[in-house]
């Protein structure tokens, strides 16, 4: 009997003879391994022109770029403008150091406390479950704490249509704007996610009030956290006009990867969310943490995080929470 | 005046490109990139678009003049404006599709691709683990598209026999580290 396997690439190129095209294809109707090996041929090939294409790709890119340039009889002033900019640049991180302790590079939102506060919140509700149902809707409505999806293109109108009322966590009023931006995409495995919250007024009044908060004993204890309760207001008085406001936009590379990206920021986050196209990812924003709902997966967008498998969400109570469904 | 015809510009940077000369690629992008801009900023476009576009022409032109039914019949800047003024109508109606999408419509069946999508990934991993002759020659059959003749002289083997063995040889190692690595029936879904 033939080995028909050492034939499959001759098979998927069209070379094998009218005789022997006529035996494998008979052979493939019965014979499943066969089939598997065809089909992983065929991914194989897809593949292998898949990367030709990107390297072709990326050797135009890195080519056209710089060739231009060099060839440019504005090769000067280009040179000056670079110049200026780098110059600019400088002048701008120098006029930024006075001011080192607005950078906390470890916090996600830029106050840990109240990430905490609400991580634990989310373990006692998961515990408690139902019956917190309803004291957790109170608790949810801020600003703070809402649950906003968002999504490119849609509007408001839509989303108050879209969840059905027993979803009172749910409050759309917020759409972040989310844009498909052409840019010359970062090159494979290496992106960048980078969140700029521009609402840093904020963000400094909320520090202020934990940081109070957590060294304050006895009566002053009481005072301030009456005090606090006042500044948590104001916060979230605050935040419910301008939210987190900041950009995200979706920016789709050769590979269909999504990357996530901000056009200014601070701090440079990296996540790379595989095989996700911009009508099908959603991001859910819910108790401080920003979450890509993709398909019926959950992925947690994090910090520093390079790989989407790692970020995604297996807590099948979570996933009943984000996806709003009544128990 | 004893001289012939001048050469053609045209035809001998198509004979470059057709003998795997990426550079002359670059000489098309050059001659081509303020015809193909003003297309693309007339309609709607920025010239970032434009040079993703022609860019994306280039690679469809690269991808057809080895094929053996390939036949440039105008001048190759006739040829990569269709081209690209194909890619751009292609682009803007596949926005629209997309910015109508409604959410609700939206579930993972309408996206089967995804799965493929993550397993050729998988495939383009490992790709990068069978040596950088395999993946060559791979990628000059299938990409490129050159004969297994052009390919044994591009790549000093003694004949196409020789080459295609070796072909062969990178294509099964590419498939051994699959099924090393993942059960090949969960695999392809």
């Amino acid at each position: 009997m033939k080995d028909w396997t050492e034939h499959i690439e001759d098979y998927l190129s069209g070379q094998l003879s009218p005789q022997d095209l006529k035996a494998f294809t008979k052979e493939l109707e019965t014979n499943t391994i066969l089939k598997q090996e065809v089909a992983l041929g065929k991914l194989l090939i897809e593949a292998i022109e898949k990367t030709g294409e990107l390297d072709l790709k990326n050797y135009l890119k890195k080519n056209t770029t710089t060739a231009t340039i060099s060839k440019s009889k504005y090769y000067w002033a280009f040179g000056s403008a670079a110049a200026i900019l780098i110059f600019g640049v400088f002048m701008y991180t120098s006029s930024e150091k006075p001011v080192p302790s607005k950078v906390e590079p470890k916090s996600h939102f830029g106050f840990e406390e109240l990430e905490n506060k609400t991580t634990e919140a989310i373990i006692a509700k998961t515990n408690k479950k139902s019956e917190s149902k309803i004291e957790q809707t109170d608790q949810d409505d801020s600003a703070l704490d809402s649950f906003n999806y968002i999504a490119q293109g849609d509007n408001p109108d839509y989303l108050d249509e879209y969840i059905p009322e027993s979803r009172m966590m749910l409050s759309s009023n917020t759409i972040i704007p989310i844009s498909i931006a052409a840019v010359a995409p970062p090159p494979l495995k290496e992106s960048t996610i980078i969140y700029d919250y521009s609402n840093s007024k904020s963000r400094a009044l909320k520090k202020e009030v934990f940081s109070k908060n957590k060294i304050a004993s006895g009566k002053d204890k009481d005072y301030l956290n009456a005090a606090n309760n006042e500044k948590t207001k104001e916060i979230k008085k605050q935040e419910a006009q301008k939210k987190y406001t900041f950009q995200v936009s979706f920016y789709e590379n050769e590979s269909d990867t999504i990357l996530l990206c901000n056009s200014t920021s601070e701090e440079k986050v990296d996540l790379e969310v595989d095989n996700l196209s911009p009508e099908n990812a959603v991001i859910l924003h819910y108790k401080n943490t920003y979450y890509l709902k993709s398909g019926e997966d959950f992925y947690q967008i994090y910090f520093n995080q390079s790989s989407s498998i790692e970020s995604k969400i297996t807590d099948t109570e979570l996933i009943e929470i984000l996806k709003g469904e009544p128990e | 005046m004893s001289q012939s015809n001048p050469p053609d510009k045209n035809s001998l940077v198509m004979e470059k490109i057709k003998a795997g000369d990426k550079a002359a690629l670059l000489d098309l992008y050059e001659s081509n990139l303020s015809m193909v801009s003003n297309h693309i900023l007339k309609n709607n476009g920025s010239r970032d678009e434009a040079k993703d576009i022609l860019h994306d022409s280039l690679i469809v032109l690269w991808n057809n003049i080895r094929k053996p039914d390939f036949k440039l019949t105008s001048k190759p800047s006739t040829y990569i404006m269709a081209v690209s003024k194909n890619l751009w109508l292609k682009k803007l109606s596949k926005a629209k599709r997309e910015s109508s999408k409604d959410i609700t419509t939206l579930n993972v069946s309408d996206h089967p691709l995804s799965v493929h999508q993550i397993d050729v990934k998988k495939a383009m991993l490992a790709l990068d683990e069978i040596g950088d002759t395999c993946k060559q020659i791979l990628s000059k059959f299938y990409f490129d598209g050159f004969s297994m003749k052009e390919i044994a002289s591009q790549m000093n083997y003694a004949n196409a026999d020789t080459a295609k063995a070796k072909k062969h040889q990178c294509f099964k190692r590419l498939s051994e580290i699959i099924k090393s690595r993942y059960n090949l029936a969960d695999f392809l879904g």
